[in-house]
């Protein structure tokens, strides 16, 4: 391995997601992480928010007021829409000027994507979905899941720099909202995208955001899985999330049967983390991934005619009994209660 | 455009049916697999079946790249029963302890060495591990464009072009790229086909090509554990600190229950 001076890479650089109106909610708990990781710092650390786009300097407040020492970005038409080759060119010219100690970027699509790369071309380390972050005699460690979150396991990066990191939305907090919080702005510009003369964009199409509830936020939340046993069936779901304000999501089988459509309502950890203070699954068997996903919420209840369901073991009530006899008479108690 | 080439990089993993039993031994600290048997990664399945897709309507060529134990040849086997023409298999004791970055590094050559392609289709990510880093990295050091969570691949043989269409955070995103280029599929990219009779009788005539490290020229700091940024620490299993209560009862004492739960919790107004 290359031998670098690692004594030149300091402070810590977030990079995260701008949407038309400012920062993805997922950018704010990173800058929150990077504040709680430059509290156990001893030397001063500045923290770089990393921003790619279009047309969005006048956005980029909220980044000072949830934790950013600094922002240093790129505004230029060619990054209106994401482009792998362009992001990563962008990221990169980015992390040669701030020379970071360490990068936490957005486990998203896109974060993903461009900080993996960004991680090839510099030759370092880049930890996935990291839970947890903290520094242990001096020793930056990254905790990250395997074997979809049955087995966690400490990441360490101790010859190269930076040291990267992708986090899953929803997993950290952000700061509140501080108003007097501010700090220095650096526009850099695009390099060359090699790339630009062999790809060319022929569309882009933006998903409708749903108005349902957001899992993410929610709670309580509600999961169903291959056990509901049909697409008419899934429609008493819908139903008990609508008269108790619950969101609700499903498992990969549930997906793969095509009683729910959108891929974004899929809990576990190659899916979305949630966090409710009650989660009540459904015909659930309890994989790996799935129950991961709901490792932090408050208080779980699984339904499950299958005495021997996994489920069982990842939940604080169980019930084993047919849903049907359950749900629908929990959906009739519930609405008698707000009419009566 | 002459006959396609096609190379599918292919991951060996624990069958994800058996991840319920993989724990860490309170005393070795070390990986415990649970009997676990070894398969083919599931998305690197649905990569496969695009590039045999592509096989028979473009008649190209399909080379399966895995960097592996030497005990996974029945799932390379399988690549070959299901229509691959050949297989790499790129096995040496230095590749041993490889992260993401190692073993990008490691594809890359091996996919080098052996010749030229149009296009390189892998999964997105992988079941064990799971950190859908490879396909980007690899893609970065072959030099060429690279797609993750693609959905749909298509080639214009007229004009060697590719469509391809992949998922962004906010939507998708269509492309029209001169190969070659890398892509990381997901599950929508195609429904996996089952091995036919044929097919299996013939594969162990195929060629199934072992390369170790001096065969790929590859560089010994960038292989293996050397080559390897990150470093393994502790390893532990994630303790479930639930209370795991099963409620007996009628469905209507049952309901209450769940009713007062949702009330202590403060979740049954908000409709």
């Amino acid at each position: 391995m290359e031998i670098r001076d690692l004594s030149s890479y300091q402070g810590i650089l977030v990079f995260g997601k701008m949407l038309p109106g400012g920062p993805a909610e997922g950018f704010l708990e990173l800058l929150g992480e990077a504040s709680r990781l430059k509290a156990q710092m001893t030397a001063p650390v500045r923290i770089t928010a990393a921003c790619l786009g279009s047309s969005m300097e006048a956005y980029l407040a909220p980044l000072f007021h949830h934790g950013a020492d600094h922002v240093c970005y790129i505004d230029d038409s060619r990054l209106a829409t994401y482009q792998p080759h362009r992001y990563t060119e962008g990221l990169f010219a980015i992390i040669q000027q701030v020379k970071p100690d360490i990068v936490l970027a957005c486990a998203s699509y896109e974060g993903g994507e461009v900080a993996s790369a960004v991680a090839a071309r510099l030759k370092t380390g880049l930890a996935a979905h990291s839970v947890s972050l903290k520094f242990v005699d001096g020793e930056f460690i990254q905790v990250v899941p395997a074997f979809a979150g049955k087995i966690y396991g400490d990441i360490l990066c101790p010859d190269t720099r930076p040291r990267m990191s992708t986090i899953k939305e929803g997993m950290f907090q952000k700061l509140p909202k501080d108003i007097t919080h501010t700090g220095t702005m650096e526009r850099i510009k695009l390099p060359p995208c090699g790339f630009d003369e062999r790809i060319e964009l022929l569309s882009v199409e933006d998903e409708v955001q749903g108005t349902e509830k957001s899992l993410t936020e929610a709670d309580f939340v509600i999961g169903g899985g291959l056990g509901i046993g049909g697409s008419d069936k899934w429609r008493f779901l819908e139903q008990l999330a609508e008269v108790t304000g619950a969101a609700l999501g499903c498992t990969r089988p549930a997906l793969d049967q095509h009683w729910v459509h959108n891929e974004k309502s899929m809990i576990g950890t190659s899916g979305v983390i949630v966090k409710p203070k009650l989660y009540l699954s459904v015909g659930i068997s309890g994989a790996a991934h799935h129950v991961c996903g709901v490792n932090d919420a408050e208080v779980t209840i699984a339904i499950n005619n299958d005495p021997n369901a996994t489920i069982f073991s990842h939940a604080d009530f169980g019930i084993c009994e047919d849903w049907e006899k359950i749900i629908p008479l929990l959906i009739d108690k519930i609405s008698m209660r707000k009419e009566g | 455009m002459n006959i396609p080439r096609i190379a599918v990089c292919v991951k060996p993993v624990p069958d994800p049916a058996y991840y319920d039993k993989i724990t860490v031994d309170r005393t070795t600290k070390r990986l415990q697999r649970g009997q676990a048997p070894t398969i083919m990664n599931e998305l690197d399945r649905y990569a496969l079946e695009k590039a045999l897709q592509l096989k028979e309507t473009l008649q190209a060529e399909i080379t399966v790249f895995s960097m592996a134990p030497s005990n996974s040849r029945l799932v390379l086997l399988e690549a070959l029963a299901l229509g691959s023409d050949k297989v790499v298999l790129l096995n040496d004791i230095d590749f041993a302890g490889a992260d993401t970055l190692a073993t990008a590094y490691t594809l890359a050559r091996g996919i080098t060495h052996t010749g030229t392609f149009d296009i390189v289709l892998m999964g997105s990510e992988s079941s064990d591990g799971g950190t859908e880093q490879v396909a980007a990295q690899l893609g970065e050091m072959l030099g060429i464009p690279r797609f993750t969570h693609v959905t749909s691949v298509s080639l214009d043989s007229q004009s060697g072009r590719f469509d391809i269409t992949a998922k962004h955070d906010t939507g998708v995103n269509r492309y029209r790229v001169q190969g070659p280029v890398l892509c990381g599929v997901t599950r929508e990219i195609a429904t996996p086909r089952l091995p036919h009779l044929r097919n299996i009788r013939h594969c162990i005539e195929k060629p199934l090509i072992t390369l170790d490290s001096k065969a790929i020229e590859a560089d010994p700091q960038r292989i293996g554990d050397k080559g390897s940024p990150t470093k393994a620490g502790a390893i532990y299993n994630r303790e479930s600190t639930r209370q795991g209560i099963m409620l007996q009862g009628t469905p209507d004492g049952i309901t209450d229950r769940i009713l007062t739960e949702m009330r202590r919790l403060g979740v049954l107004c908000q409709a």
